[in-house]
């Protein structure tokens, strides 16, 4: 090589290098190893040994279902159940059918439901069939506003008749039925949870939808209103979970007459414990009914995180409004239960739903079931990591095969905006 | 003999020759140990699961380089945009590595804690606020970090189910209204009633139409059986309209959250907003609509519902009804889409389309304002059952609301209209009652709830305040 040639490529190199080094420094990859990230908080169980099928009426559904409830009810009396989903997103209320070859029909059964919360099927004016309650939250979102309803739809030659049975309340997220007083007819407890302020009111049957409204506690954040025999006395008592920052649960025991007396039941000062909802079910088969509660909302957060204290309790009736606390599930963002001997072995089994496992975790469990030793000692079994985002579950046959079914309901309100649903079933095999 | 030794002719260029390769030599042994150190830089770590955000990932990605090439603020800005986007995991991870470049980085600090209680690692939480709290009192100044480390710290010890642990932290915190609340909740729940009324006199005082210290004073009142009393705060309850701010988490996170990804654009869109230039808030939209049309995000809706409120603004019906329909396919339907596509048709000149949409709304969502606008329209088509119905419900309305805002002079006007336009509706005179009872007008206010109940026998809430 010619000298004047090596010396500039010397001069060229001495001058690119460390140019070259300059520009592309920032970009050279790292080898150091970075702070560890702390192990997930997310909880995944070991796969159920009851198969279940997943199958859905639209499994890549078109935008953010917002379904806040289902139920799986007889409604039109012909011996099958039908799933009724309350859409918020579609201000709707849906009915679906899986019939046995596994297809799915869908209809809208009410429109024009502003935030429907839950819908409670009953034959509210005992003419035979079955009408529709609808539990108005008026916003999906915290509000403190007075844009609550209680709307009855009254089954009339084929359609729904809408009548208001309250208004002038905050948020409703939920109404049960029963004969309260004892006079004959269907009267109902009503879960007005609010947002700062709230109530649990019973409304007094008057007939021809007429209801008189006595209020039973002032409190924000009641969810449920279970109504049951919860002293064994022959009438019907009404429970509520009171939940925002007061973590309550709370028995109305049934004087007789229309009166009440307010008791409390349980309480925590765990003011993130996160109470979403409150079922009933004589889980030890000793002839009362007791309670369950779901744990894990954190709707309040932008990005929920599944916390130590999130689950399932069950809270043991021990008679003379004596309820005693049990931890029988630690499924983070615990929002939905639902009971059912799913087994078959002659106890009841509990589904659990979550909103808020940690989703980055594809194993993370969305849905759950409680097998029961009929001891109520519970081994969990995840059934599925998908869809994410449930926040209502309900058990039946949906198919007809004699077999219970598990329906859940998906809130996309927080991300990941990923492994979306919406109203899911998983269905048992009847050959089992 | 030796041979004779044979040396090369020396070349002019071979001393420049060996300069310049110990120059390269240097050059190379600089470089290398630049881009060593360089590789040996950790990389703040990142959730993989960002392709909900685009725009937050682009922004993260950018300042992680930052932090790699930075130092304790570069890695605490880092975890503040993770934090934001509820990544705590990453945040608390970045925290601990901001905390190791500068111990005294007080932010870390509390991101680190705040990191830990929304994990639900309490106890590790509680002694870094603690630690916090320390520094900060070594230090003398940042108060306010350290109160609500103290805060937080009470809330810790509640979320652990400690009571007495948590009653003696929101003690160190005198004055400040979020602890005295907590305080004396949990003396009232805790059955030391008095102790927990004397606690809330002075908020309430200060503050009478406090929700939470008033919700406090009726639920003293109803466990000490003062059934009276406890009516009374029940009632200056409703009627409450101040809310206390009892947990700062969604304030912090907002904070940082609004710095990034699709939720700066928003927030850029609401300071244009507060301009009312609507054409810059449209363009504004514009621009996140490539970003999330198609997509399965919550702000493809929020784009579509605020363009459509702006086109309608712009009085731009066509650009309207086309975002509606958008939102149809999206699957969303309420109230608002409603009035909004009804309200784009009469700006077409086709308000026999809008009305039932709009009747269709009110009845989901009552409205005063549409309720009018109905009322008008139907005394125009000479309809005055309906025109009477809708302005009652205005009214009614506009009362309500007044009334719950304690503006009594207002509420008085807009019931006594109410009443002229449906004198037989209880609804409206239950609320005559109740507006003249809270402005002392009793005898009026008696009158109203007799009419009320002699309208409607089953109205519990008129025979509640009947004498």
């Amino acid at each position: 090589m010619r000298p004047a040639l090596t010396i500039t490529l010397l001069c060229v190199s001495i001058l690119t290098l460390p140019l070259a080094t300059w520009m592309f420094l920032v970009e050279l990859p790292s080898i150091a190893a970075g702070p560890a990230v702390p192990v997930s908080s997310g909880k995944s169980y070991p796969p159920s040994t009851l198969p279940f099928v997943r199958t859905s009426a639209d499994p890549q559904p078109v935008g953010l279902a917002e379904i806040t409830n289902v139920q799986i009810a007889d409604l039109d009396g012909d011996k099958r159940n039908e799933i009724l989903a309350c859409d918020s997103s579609r201000s709707c209320l849906i009915q679906l059918t899986l019939n046995p070859a596994g297809q799915w029909q869908e209809q809208v059964l009410i429109k024009d439901l502003s935030a429907p919360a839950h819908v409670t099927v009953v034959d509210i004016d005992r003419d035979g069939d079955q009408d529709l309650i609808v539990s108005i939250l008026g916003n999906l979102l915290p509000d403190d506003s007075v844009i609550g309803r209680v709307e009855l739809y009254e089954h009339k030659d084929g359609s729904y008749v809408r009548h208001v049975l309250l208004d002038d309340v905050r948020r409703v997220a939920d109404v049960q039925a029963g004969d309260l007083d004892g006079d004959g007819d269907t009267d109902l407890a009503v879960a007005v949870f609010g947002y700062s302020r709230g109530a649990v009111l019973w409304l007094e049957n008057k007939q021809n939808f007429q209801f008189e409204r006595h209020e039973l506690l002032n409190a924000p954040g009641a969810i449920h209103v279970p109504i049951a025999d919860f002293d064994g006395d022959g009438d019907l008592d009404i429970a509520t979970g009171v939940s925002q920052d007061e973590e309550e649960l709370w028995g109305f025991e049934n004087l007789g007459g229309g009166k009440f007396k307010a008791r409390q039941l349980w309480m925590t000062v765990n003011l993130d414990l996160g109470s979403a909802g409150l079922v009933q079910a004589d889980l030890d088969r000793d002839g009362d009914m007791d309670l369950l509660l779901p744990a894990g909302d954190n709707l309040e957060d932008f990005d929920a995180y599944g916390q130590p204290y999130h689950g399932c309790y069950w809270f043991e009736n021990q008679g003379n409004w004596k309820f005693v606390e049990h931890r029988i599930a630690d499924l983070p963002g615990t929002y939905a239960a639902a009971t059912s001997d799913l087994d078959h072995d002659g106890d009841l089994d509990v589904v659990l739903a979550s909103m808020t496992n940690d989703w980055t975790n594809p194993r993370a469990a969305s849905v759950v079931w409680l097998e029961n030793d009929g001891r109520q000692n519970f081994k969990t079994w995840q059934i599925d990591s998908h869809p994410i985002h449930l926040v209502t579950v309900a058990v039946g046959d949906i198919d007809g095969d004699g077999k219970d079914d598990i329906v859940g309901g998906c809130l996309n309100l927080r991300p990941p905006f990923q492994r979306l649903g919406r109203v899911t079933a998983w269905t048992q095999r009847a050959d089992r | 003999m030796s041979a004779p030794t044979i040396t090369a002719p020396k070349s002019p260029y071979r001393f420049v020759i060996h300069c310049l390769q110990a120059l390269l030599a240097i050059d190379l042994v600089v470089c290398g140990v630049f881009c060593m150190n360089q590789m040996l830089r950790p990389q703040p770590p990142l959730p993989k699961m960002l392709d909900d955000d685009p725009l937050f990932a682009a922004d993260l990605h950018k300042l992680a380089r930052d932090a790699r090439n930075g130092g304790s603020q570069q890695w605490l800005k880092v975890a503040q945009a993770l934090v934001g986007h509820g990544h705590y995991d990453h945040a608390l991870a970045c925290y601990r590595h901001a905390l190791e470049l500068d111990p005294k980085n007080f932010d870390a600090s509390f991101g680190l804690a705040f990191c830990l209680e929304r994990t639900g690692h309490l106890d590790e939480s509680s002694q870094h606020y603690q630690q916090l709290t320390e520094l900060i009192d070594e230090s003398g100044h940042l108060q306010t970090l350290g109160q609500f480390s103290i805060y937080d710290t009470g809330k810790n010890h509640l979320r652990a189910e400690r009571a007495e642990e948590a009653l003696k932290t929101f003690e160190q915190l005198p004055n400040f209204l979020p602890a005295d609340y907590q305080r004396a909740k949990l003396l009232i729940r805790s059955g030391w009633i008095d102790a927990g009324l004397s606690l809330i006199r002075a908020p309430l005082q200060e503050s009478p139409q406090s929700k939470e210290f008033r919700f406090l004073e009726y639920r003293a009142k109803i466990a000490k059986q003062l059934v009276d009393e406890a009516r009374l705060s029940a009632d200056l309850l409703e009627r409450s309209q101040t809310t206390i701010r009892t947990n700062f988490a969604p304030d912090f996170i907002h904070s940082y959250r609004v710095l990034y990804g699709f939720d700066r654009i928003f927030e850029d869109y609401s300071k244009i907003f507060d301009t009312k230039n609507n054409d810059r808030m449209a363009a504004k939209l514009e621009e996140l609509r490539p970003l999330v049309e198609h997509k399965q995000l919550p702000q493809y809706k929020a784009m579509l519902l605020n363009l459509a409120q702006v086109d309608l603004d712009r009085r731009l019906p066509e650009a309207v009804l086309k975002s509606v329909q958008q939102l149809h396919d999206f699957k969303v339907d309420n109230a608002h889409i409603l009035w909004i596509e009804g309200t784009a048709l009469d700006l077409q000149g086709q308000t026999e389309k809008a009305i039932p949409l709009w009747q269709r709304s009110v009845t989901m969502s009552p409205n005063a304002s549409l309720h009018e606008r109905l009322a008008k329209w139907f005394e125009s088509k000479g309809d005055l059952p309906q025109c009477h119905q809708h302005r009652a419900q205005s009214h009614l309305l506009q009362a309500r609301d007044c009334y719950r805002n304690n503006d009594l002079q207002a509420a008085l006007l807009q019931i006594n209209q109410a009443a002229k336009s449906a004198p037989d509706d209880a609804d409206v005179w239950f609320y005559v009652g109740q507006i003249n009872r809270a402005a002392g007008q009793d005898e009026t206010a008696q009158q109203a709830y007799a009419k009320c109940i002699s309208l409607d026998p089953n109205n519990s809430r008129a025979h509640q305040w009947i004498k």
